[in-house]
């Protein structure tokens, strides 16, 4: 099942990794957010079952969040990175849209 | 008359709207008595004599100052008040005033250009105060406001339908400052001018209007109408015009998967916008395509952050998720076009610098907004994400009047043209670099050139340009006398090949005594600039390209030099290699800058072996006068005694000047082999200008100490003359002979 995860907003400059289950599926030694469309980068994982631990990990600001999610239809993840350096998740069944 | 005719149609929609909200009038119900709608933008711009005596007849007139309307309220400064005058140059001055009309602010904001740069801008926020007459407090202010102490601003208008006579007295006040009054003349229902640009890629139809009663999920009071983009951009306070005609793009410049990258798009920007330039305008190009390279996930894009000026093209991709209405919907077909001109909106407020209605805040190194600013979620604003907001975007077009938010209509409307204007302060980010306000038609012409045949220097050698500023206009202008040495005035950028841009930043900034002078037309006034080094470091010092821009900030406008490239040749040898690791340093780029300290030793000691050591490089002239000049005369030095180098007040170190004496006969010989002994490679590397204040300043020095010269009276006015043209073969003769006299003086006290 497809496994969508988009990290959007309040990236900069930002060494991410993000994992599913433990498995490494991206990582970015300098991730910048587009601020005119609010999209940083997006992993498709195909996963197998649910629900899956997504884990975001930023080592250089000390964030490492992990959330459960349900994947048993096509599923689109949002991460977001706050001002307070905390992550912000988005679960949607309809792809994401950006301007 | 078309702005008054426009003004007129507004009056009576915004009639109709007020009378029968939501309903269409069959016969606009006008409200009486008429009111003459008062917002929009006032100027006043005039020329006003120069006072310096200037020989022969100059076609600079004086303007007389707009006196009011019998009844209008006055202009004259009452008790107390003065009506301040600038003594002489150009002036000229904006008042935006945003108290009726469409989406009212209740705001002020002024420009004000002053003399050489001096723009100031401010912003209040108002109060009405009497009938046609407003007051506020002034809450932001921007530019050179040390000469701008103002904290209130008091403006009349003075109503009248025949916008020729209308009129705002400006009153500003505070601050400790004499109140100030100004009368400017309407010039516009609008506060700025822009101009669109739609093309269209192969097979695509560009969505510029929409019929706002089409899709029934809607404000029940929105007007039923036909709403262009341009009309949008009007209500936000743009009067809009169109540049070019409509273009279709090739899609195979989209490239081979027929999908458009930002590249891309960037370059059919340049081919097909008919108002493409590398410079800061109101102007914008609207690219409507079928799909990003990204894919249907955009729906469109600023895309314009690459370059210099950025913010000037945008993109929407007509068959991306915009183009899916939800299932279910009532009217997708209406669905669709009112997305994509939404869209289109949206996209283009990007390029007037708003963000997204969710990043009004934001981290400091994403840069600083203009003014703190709070997020605004839920916001029914074209900046906002219609699916984002609680109940998502049925939610969203419910509640959406087809406008911006009061916060982005103040910042269009009212925040300094910079930070909006397309081109101008980079995305996100108004404390981008500046880019030029570039006249179309400049009067002035600013080169940068070196005294020599190739822009190339030798490894170590200091880069000294020369400026020229030439009169290109059919009038005189009245300048600044020091204003190519006022480095605050000028931006100068600093780039080597395959690295990041610099701007230099020079070891002081100069004060002058204001002083104008007159350059006719054709005429120019030079000065040089050394920039290898200053508060940054050394700018220039490995070898490679360097490309090397200037910007004059001027009261109106910038002029910016064509951009110069030179190249640093790689050393010579070991030696130059294992020295420059003391040349490049601060003492040194200090003791070149400032021509010579007594204090900085260890820099002196480099200078000293640059000289003896490369007596044949360029860089050997530049250590000379800088070692000469200390010693050329008495040289005061503050004793800090055995407190030197703590931080301390002098008084409370026991701090006094010393005077060294000064060890002429040294300085002589370095000026001589630095000056006189190889004219033309000195003149080459000091650069001219310098080379002639050396020059004089040698000269001083041996007067100062004893030489005389054998002048004949009628030579007097002749080598008055010739000094007065900077003639440098008369001055080096005048050395000679200044050199030559104090020989002879000392062969008769032997």
């Amino acid at each position: 099942m497809l496994l969508h995860i988009a990290l959007q907003e309040g990236f900069h400059h930002d060494d991410v990794r993000v994992l599913v289950d433990t498995r490494e599926v991206l990582v970015s030694a300098d991730l910048t957010t587009r601020r005119q469309t609010g999209y940083a980068t997006a992993v498709e994982v195909d996963v197998t079952h649910t629900p899956v631990a997504v884990e975001v990990v930023l080592r250089a600001k000390g964030v490492a969040q992990t959330k459960w999610v349900l994947v048993d239809r096509p599923t689109y993840l949002g991460v977001s990175l706050t001002t307070e350096a905390t992550l912000t998740w988005k679960t949607s069944y309809e792809p994401f849209g950006y301007l | 008359m078309e702005e008054q005719d426009q003004m007129d149609q507004d009056y009576l929609a915004e009639a109709a709207e007020r009378a029968r909200p939501g309903i269409e009038p069959l016969i606009p119900i006008l409200p009486w008595p008429p009111r003459v709608r008062v917002s929009g933008l006032y100027a006043v711009s005039r020329i006003v004599t120069s006072p310096i005596p200037v020989s022969g007849p100059l076609p600079i007139q004086p303007i007389p100052m707009p006196q009011p309307l019998p009844g209008a309220a006055t202009t004259a400064a009452g008790p107390g008040q003065i009506e301040e005058l600038l003594p002489w140059g150009f002036l000229r001055e904006e008042l935006r005033l945003d108290v009726d009309g469409r989406y009212p602010q209740m705001m002020a904001s002024g420009t004000l250009y002053g003399i050489v740069a001096k723009r100031v801008h401010w912003i209040a926020r108002l109060t009405a105060s009497g009938p046609n007459a407003w007051t506020g407090s002034i809450w932001f202010k921007d530019g050179a406001v040390a000469s701008f102490p103002y904290t209130t601003v008091d403006i009349t208008t003075t109503a009248t339908f025949l916008s020729s006579q209308r009129k705002a007295v400006v009153r500003l006040s505070g601050g400790g400052a004499s109140v100030r009054t100004r009368t400017l003349a309407f010039k516009s229902p609008y506060f700025r001018q822009v101009e669109f640009e739609f093309d269209c890629a192969t097979g695509v139809t560009a969505t510029t209007h929409i019929g706002t009663h089409d899709h029934p999920n809607r404000p029940a009071t929105l007007p039923s109408e036909t709403l262009s983009i341009a009309e949008v951009y009007r209500r936000a306070g743009f009067d809009v015009r169109k540049s070019g005609s409509d273009s279709i793009v090739p899609i195979a410049d989209a490239g081979t998967n027929a999908r458009w990258s930002d590249n891309e798009m960037h370059d059919a920007m340049q081919v097909y916008w008919s108002r493409f330039a590398g410079k800061a305008q109101w102007s914008l190009w609207v690219l409507f395509a079928r799909l990003h390279e990204q894919g249907t996930s955009l729906g469109g894009i600023m895309f314009d952050d690459i370059g210099p000026n950025h913010r000037q093209g945008t993109a929407i991709f007509n068959e991306s998720f915009i183009a899916t209405a939800p299932t279910g919907d009532a009217r997708p077909v209406a669905w669709v076009e009112r997305m994509r001109f939404w869209t289109a909106c949206h996209e283009m407020g990007h390029a007037f610098n708003l963000a997204h209605s969710w990043q009004k805040q934001h981290p400091p190194d994403w840069g600083t907004p203009w003014i703190p600013l709070a997020n605004e979620p839920e916001a029914r604003s074209f900046m906002n994400y219609p699916y984002n907001v609680s109940g998502g975007q049925t939610a969203f077009f419910a509640d959406f009047a087809f406008r911006f938010s009061d916060n982005e209509l103040v910042f269009m409307r009212h925040a300094p043209e910079r930070f909006v204007q397309m081109g101008n302060a980079d995305w996100f980010d108004h404390h981008g670099f500046e880019q030029a306000n570039v006249s179309p038609e400049p009067a002035l012409k600013l080169n940068l050139r070196v005294d020599r045949p190739q822009a190339t220097y030798q490894f170590l050698e200091p880069v000294v340009l020369e400026l020229k500023l030439t009169n290109i206009g059919s009038r005189p202008l009245v300048l600044e006398k020091e204003l190519l040495s006022m480095t605050d005035h000028m931006t100068v950028i600093v780039k080597k090949r395959g690295k990041a841009a610099r701007q230099y930043m020079p070891f002081a900034r100069y004060c002058h005594d204001l002083q104008a002078q007159v350059v006719m037309p054709g005429e120019f006034v030079t000065d040089s600039l050394f920039v290898s080094v200053g508060r940054n470091g050394w700018d220039i010092a490995e070898p490679g390209y360097y490309t090397i821009q200037i910007a004059l900030h001027m009261e109106t406008e910038d002029i910016v030099s064509e951009a110069l490239t030179i190249r640093v040749a790689p050393p010579r040898g070991y030696d130059e290699e294992f020295l420059a690791q003391d040349f490049f340093s601060d003492d040194v780029g200090r003791i070149l800058n400032f021509d010579g300290s007594a204090i900085l030793r260890q820099g002196n000691e480099t200078l000293r072996e640059v000289s003896d050591r490369f007596s044949d490089r360029a860089v050997a002239f530049h250590a000379r006068v800088a070692l000469a000049a200390p010693l050329a005369k008495d040289y005061k030095v503050l004793d800090m005694g055995d407190r030197m180098g703590e931080v301390a007040s002098a008084k409370e170190a026991g701090g006094r000047l010393r005077r060294t004496a000064p060890r002429i006969e040294e300085a002589r010989q370095l000026y001589t082999s630095a000056l006189l002994d190889k004219k033309e490679q000195a003149i080459a590397t000091l650069g001219r200008t310098d080379y002639e204040y050396y020059l004089g300043r040698f000269k001083e020095s041996l007067m100062e100490h004893g030489a005389v010269l054998k002048k004949e009276p009628r030579d007097a006015k002749r080598d008055s003359k010739r000094e007065k043209n900077h003639d440098i073969e008369h001055t080096m003769r005048v050395i000679k002979e200044a050199l030559s006299s104090l020989k002879d003086q000392e062969s008769v006290s032997r």
